[in-house]
């Protein structure tokens, strides 16, 4: 089974054999579903990443492998031995808390060596691995700080070395990042994913960040009601989402019903469009995904073309600058359209829409939970 | 600035009723009526430190810290447990401090009846379980006892307060980074509730060594603590100033006891935190 599922889930260049699986595991609070029949696989070495909006299950199934919570049901395999039943502190697992969780009435090196002073290892030891951890998180000569002086991001270092220097086999984050500033919050970015590559450790990183997800993660696990909805490199989920939840929490996007009248053909707001998909019944509802990015807009100059124009027909709404883009927003037959270009739009003009072919996603309705294994 | 007026009240309360008092207990402690004349003297202060009187102080002193030490030792425990039962706490640390709320002497005067020699509650109970009785009454454990019973609440109550306050995530990263739950409570529960236990030490140390109430019912007035020294000087003996006395230099031993021990306390918390 685990080379089976290693197989699955590719990724060749790294160790293939899974390191930790979750088997069917389901977990309810008060009646109420958090976690349905979910199994996953985690590789050795492998950045993985649990995406999804709060609620949806993800840091349940994180203090699941950090042993805080028990599932109602299911296994946890760690090679063999199923470690449901071992509790934290016996488990070769650290988290980074959301809040840090740092010792207030300890200093940092202190907080640091918690863990190493617990395992009864020898001062000296101690001190060479607090600095080594210290250096890691480019917090160099901070030992003898009190916790309570040091900024949000500097307590975050301090809790993220104090979780590596016991050299866990896995590192649990939970939304590491999320009270952070934003510049300091891309810099982290790249520090823990060359911190991960450096030290060959497993992360498991819980964020409802899509940004955050699809920058660092070797793998991503779109997660919503306690159902892993994709799972698949950051490129595969974003370019081919599954289904409509993941088009749209996966980057911006404009969902809409739309009806295959037959393959290649798709017929949106009464407009036939020329889509690449096939393998669609007759006249079946399904759900369209456009990015805001694979909108092209043309202005309509004068009323009479209004009429002549074959093209879908909107009406700009408002259109604002963003920075790189300007967004614009339109109307059409009610329903709106969010398009990114670099055009600046006035509200009330009237505009062509077009998309090309293979930016046209279509997606069954209520397609959920496959794995994807590109 | 122009609010000003409003601290008023609180200035005028402070000086008729904290200032003024002080003053007069101290104005007591140092003067005398020499024939008619009001003359400065130390005589007061110095017969507070003679062997009779001072040992009365010593005593005090040794039972209200045994009393302090048993109530920590129980307070602890049951402490962690309320704290533990998050949601159910409240209802049980409402029985716990409900007694609070009853007259105090009440409290202490059924006491009195439970502990009777030939009659008492205890010792009618022993004797049908055909146990020896047990006759304190009027013994410096009868003191504690009313002592730890009277004052327990206010040792548990602070250090609830502190161990509820503790941030969940917290004690899990203690479990995370492999502490078990007595590791945890020795490195990091106990070191961040020190706040309360200091607290709690001084809420009951503070009546324990004043009071006279106590030694007075349960110890048959056979056991004279400092507290009832200075209420006989008032009310028996009618010098005030040897009471105002007696009541300043026990103020002064306290307040040099609570100085140390706030030092110490800090000192533990920067530099013994090392130990750990």
């Amino acid at each position: 089974m685990g080379k089976l599922s290693a197989k699955f889930l590719g990724g060749g260049e790294m160790n293939e054999k899974a390191l930790i699986r979750l088997d069917g595991i389901s977990k309810s609070f008060d009646e109420q579903v958090v976690l349905d029949n979910i199994s996953l696989s985690i590789r050795k070495n492998e950045f993985l990443t649990l995406l999804g909006p709060s609620g949806c299950g993800k840091t349940t199934m994180l203090r699941i492998l950090g042993g805080f919570e028990k599932p109602d049901v299911g296994r946890v395999l760690h090679g063999d031995q199923d470690i449901v039943d071992i509790p934290p502190y016996k488990r070769n697992i650290n988290t980074v808390f959301q809040r840090y969780a740092l010792f207030p009435h300890l200093n940092v090196f202190e907080n640091i060596a918690f863990g190493l002073n617990i395992k009864k290892i020898e001062k000296t030891k101690i001190q060479r691995k607090v600095k080594k951890a210290l250096k890691q998180v480019n917090l160099n000569g901070f030992e003898k700080r009190s916790v309570s002086q040091l900024s949000g991001g500097q307590q975050q270092r301090v809790a993220i070395a104090r979780a590596i220097v016991n050299e866990p086999e896995i590192l649990l984050l939970d939304e590491p990042l999320s009270s952070l500033d934003l510049k300091l919050r891309q810099e982290m970015q790249y520090e823990l994913k060359t911190l991960q590559q450096e030290l060959g450790i497993t992360f498991v990183y819980v964020t409802h960040d899509q940004e955050e997800a699809l920058t660092m993660s070797d793998t991503v696990v779109v997660m919503n009601n306690g159902i892993i909805q994709q799972l698949g490199k950051p490129e595969a989920v974003y370019n081919e989402p599954i289904n409509a939840f993941v088009a749209d929490f996966i980057g911006e996007s404009n969902i809409y019903d739309g009806v295959m009248k037959r393959d290649k053909v798709l017929e949106l707001f009464g407009h036939m469009f020329e889509c690449v998909d096939t393998g669609f019944e007759e006249n079946e509802i399904v759900d369209v995904v456009i990015r805001p990015e694979d909108v092209r807009l043309s202005r309509i100059s004068s009323k009479e073309s209004l009429n002549e124009t074959e093209l879908l027909v909107g009406k700009v709404t408002d259109c604002i600058f963003k920075g790189v883009h300007y967004e614009t927003c339109i109307d059409t037959y009610g329903y709106e359209w969010v398009v990114q270009n670099t055009k600046n739009f006035t509200p009330g003009e009237y505009v062509n829409i077009e998309v090309d072919p293979y930016d046209i996603h279509i997606m069954k309705k209520h397609r959920k939970a496959v794995v994807d294994e590109s | 600035m122009n609010r000003r007026w409003l601290a008023y009240p609180y200035v005028v309360w402070m000086i008729a009723f904290i200032l003024v008092p002080l003053f007069m207990i101290f104005y007591y402690g140092v003067t005398k009526d020499d024939g008619g004349q009001i003359v400065f003297t130390a005589e007061f202060i110095k017969k507070t430190f003679e062997p009779i009187y001072f040992n009365a102080m010593a005593k005090s002193f040794l039972y209200a810290g045994f009393a302090t030490l048993i109530c920590l030792v129980l307070a602890y425990p049951l402490a962690l447990i309320l704290a533990g039962k998050a949601g159910k706490s409240s209802a049980m640390l409402f029985i716990f401090i409900l007694p609070m709320w009853m007259n105090f002497l009440l409290r202490t005067y059924a006491w009195l009846t439970l502990l009777e020699t030939n009659n008492g509650v205890v010792n009618t109970l022993l004797r049908l379980l055909h146990l020896p009785s047990i006759n304190i009454l009027g013994t410096p454990n009868a003191i504690i006892l009313g002592m730890v019973y009277n004052f327990l609440p206010f040792m548990v109550l602070p250090i609830y307060n502190t161990l509820v306050k503790i941030d969940p995530y917290i004690l899990e990263a203690a479990h995370d980074l492999g502490a078990d739950s007595f590791q945890r409570l020795i490195r990091v529960v106990f070191p961040l509730s020190l706040p309360g236990v200091m607290s709690g030490i001084t809420m009951v140390f503070m009546p324990a060594v004043t009071s006279f109430v106590i030694p007075n019912l349960l110890g048959s007035g056979k056991v004279n603590l400092i507290g009832n020294l200075i209420e006989q000087q008032f009310l028996m003996t009618y010098n005030w100033g040897f009471g105002s006395a007696m009541s300043l230099i026990l103020m002064i031993i306290i307040l040099l006891a609570m100085g140390l021990m706030k030092r110490f306390d800090k000192g533990n918390l920067e530099g013994g935190a090392g130990r750990w």
